[in-house]
């Protein structure tokens, strides 16, 4: 694969939230404590590219979308979009970055507004960015509307005469409208019937070849990164703990978390995996050490006190892990 | 009757019934039609369900399985639906027949539900200790004090640590996975016959998916307790039923031990669902076409037939019966 330039850069993002403790606490004038929802968060996506970021629920897939998107500002590091900071772009070029990169929200039906039809919900980036003349927009919807998948008269319907699986088609029609070169996509698969679930990880895969898109894909199913995208980021309490080629990481996974996901996925006629103990820790003032200690099976006392940081692995990109090696 | 006594024995540990053919009927559906607002939303579904076994309901959404779950649970009864068709559960020959007052006995008692969203499920506003004492003041007549110790010990035996601070807490200080935890410990709490299980873990992770799941077979199995999980992950189906109910539409379409109607597949809905089943080495998925038909326009004919490759003339004519082949119940004209 030829090198591209990097569309997004994040340098060793951090992203702390403080926790007011309220009451007492405030009037002692205790500090106040820390939730880091990202860690020294680092990564880069080249034009074409497809990462799926994994990991449980408080993992901070969601933080990290939400930096990328410019919504939440970095306490620490940078996140760069064609190399200018996201959070301070000029109005021109926040104006081409909001044009450049489309979201596809988690709940799709959430994020359409039920008092327009889908003409003007698919329609309204379109107008936005003035991409076409007034008279040519209900064609120009119709055209995304086929794309999709749906009949045009689509565009005269309210978000609530819509089945869950053609309420998410039009939100992937209204992402698509403003001609975006990346595609974010938070869960934009999951609490869907599996034949849903299947005719939109086709349609996805679809558009992504057809249209050169960059995607980055949030998602909690292994499979699902697999089909979709060339690159994984496994993410566990604000850290990336493991990424390279799906293919490769999911063959050969070398962090535990990564290798506990891969068990616990349901597969045909095998018995119930043994399950990972315990769950994601809160992420409030967090011991040193690795995060995953806890409920990792290899865990020893060298992993608890040494901050394992990334490293790379002969074969690819960082492992976060002091034990990574002896397997 | 003495197995009402002997259902406060505690349960049996690791001695759980090994699989058997010849089961005890516990719970029987013959022919359970319902219709709402003049719509057919179940069409003769019958299936038996044997003492200590594990069956699971399969479909996408729409084709009746939880339907099926509130019908059994007595949640889902005239005059809010017309209902036909004969439950029998244990010594109840027909319970739709029979009124509320006796249905009041059964239910949280001797048939038990475990909701999809924990959510909205548990009640904001009581704390688990009160929402877990409540069934067993109530219906199993503890004093305090008991409900309350007999709570921590369900509590710690559905995995929740710290079981007795755990009971001060409201929903909503607990992580998902934990408030899935509780509703287990509430549906266990009077050692229900018959537990139903709507898509348990479809709100969690899938480690703690794993962890939920393990729990349930162990709790229902220690107890020789029935259970029907409603599910529409195949794999996971595949991994926890005695015996698995294909539901398309309101119809049953393929129903069986799990081994033959998942491994060998006859039915072409089966095979389509199995179909978009996405594992790790998935390459390419061919997911059937279109959805599921709306209420009030259903096909006539067999229902699945304008979605299927092999329908003929006879298929969108003729509704095919459900009839016995290779071991299994299968309603196709052209199975294989």
């Amino acid at each position: 694969m030829t090198e591209t330039a990097p569309i997004f850069r994040l340098l060793d993002v951090e992203k702390v939230y403080q926790i007011d403790r309220g009451g007492w606490s405030r009037l002692r004038r205790n500090p106040p404590r820390r939730l880091a929802a990202l860690d020294g968060i680092r990564l880069m996506v080249r034009a074409g590219d497809s990462i799926a970021l994994v990991g449980e629920s408080g993992s901070g897939k969601s933080t990290l979308l939400r930096v990328l998107l410019g919504l939440t500002e970095t306490s620490d590091g940078r996140a760069l979009y064609r190399g200018d900071d996201i959070a301070v772009l000029t109005d021109e070029k926040r104006r081409s970055f909001q044009r450049d990169v489309a979201m596809i929200y988690q709940d799709a039906r959430a994020s359409l507004n039920p008092r327009l039809k889908a003409l003007d919900l698919i329609g309204e980036p379109i107008r936005q960015h003035a991409l076409c003349p007034e008279p040519e927009l209900r064609d120009r919807v119709a055209a995304l509307l086929a794309r999709v998948g749906m009949p045009a008269d689509t565009a005269d319907r309210y978000p609530g005469q819509l089945s869950g699986g053609q309420v998410r088609r039009v939100a992937i029609a209204r992402a698509l409208a403003s001609e975006p070169k990346v595609i974010v996509a938070d869960e934009a698969v999951s609490g869907l019937d599996v034949s849903t679930q299947a005719q939109l990880l086709n349609l996805l895969r679809g558009l992504q070849h057809e249209m050169g898109l960059t995607l980055l894909f949030i998602t909690h199913d292994l499979a699902v990164a697999s089909y979709l995208c060339r690159r994984i980021a496994v993410m566990y309490l604000g850290r990336i703990v493991e990424t390279g080629p799906t293919k490769e990481v999911l063959r050969h996974p070398l962090h535990p978390y990564t290798r506990a996901l891969l068990t616990a996925s349901p597969r045909f006629f095998e018995p119930i995996a043994e399950t990972l103990p315990g769950e994601i820790p809160s992420p409030i003032d967090l011991p040193p050490g690795c995060r995953f200690a806890g409920r990792c099976r290899r865990q020893i006392d060298r992993s608890r006190t040494v901050a394992s940081t990334s490293r790379r692995s002969p074969r690819r990109a960082p492992v976060a892990k002091s034990l990574a090696s002896t397997r | 009757m003495t197995h009402q006594s002997a259902r406060w024995t505690e349960p049996r540990g690791e001695n759980f019934l090994p699989f058997t053919r010849h089961r005890e009927t516990l719970l029987s559906l013959a022919d359970i039609s319902l219709a709402r607002n003049g719509h057919s939303v179940l069409d003769h579904v019958s299936f038996d369900l044997g003492r200590g076994e594990t069956l699971g309901l399969v479909g996408e959404s729409g084709a009746g399985k939880s339907t099926i779950a509130l019908v059994a649970m007595g949640l889902l009864r005239p005059p809010a639906v017309t209902l036909d068709g004969r439950m029998q559960f244990a010594e109840h020959e027909d319970l739709l027949a029979e009124p509320e007052a006796e249905w009041a006995t059964l239910r949280g008692r001797r048939i038990a539900m475990i909701f999809q969203d924990p959510a909205s499920a548990l009640n904001p506003c009581f704390t688990v200790g009160r929402q877990l004492e409540a069934p067993l003041r109530r219906l199993l007549g503890f004093d305090r004090v008991a409900a309350r110790r007999r709570s921590i010990e369900l509590l710690e035996s559905a995995g929740l640590n710290d079981a007795e601070a755990r009971l001060a807490a409201f929903p909503h200080e607990l992580s998902g996975g934990m408030q899935q935890r509780v509703m287990i410990a509430i549906a266990l709490a009077c050692n229900p016959e018959l537990l139903l299980a709507d898509e348990p873990t479809s709100a969690l992770d899938v480690t703690i998916q794993a962890q939920i799941m393990q729990l349930i077979l162990e709790q229902v199995r220690a107890r020789n307790a029935s259970c029907i999980f409603v599910l529409h992950d195949l794999a996971l189906a595949s991994q926890v039923c005695d015996r698995i109910v294909v539901l398309y539409a309101g119809q049953m379409v393929e129903a069986g031990p799990t081994e033959s109607v998942l491994r060998r597949s006859l039915h072409p809905y089966t095979n389509a669902l199995k179909s978009c089943v996405i594992e790790l080495d998935t390459e390419a998925l061919t997911p059937p076409e279109g959805g599921l038909p709306a209420l009030g326009a259903m096909p006539p004919g067999c229902r699945f037939a304008p979605r299927c490759s092999r329908a003929t003339a006879q298929c969108t004519s003729q509704t095919p019966p459900l009839r016995s082949l290779e071991g299994r119940e299968i309603a196709c004209w052209h199975p294989g």
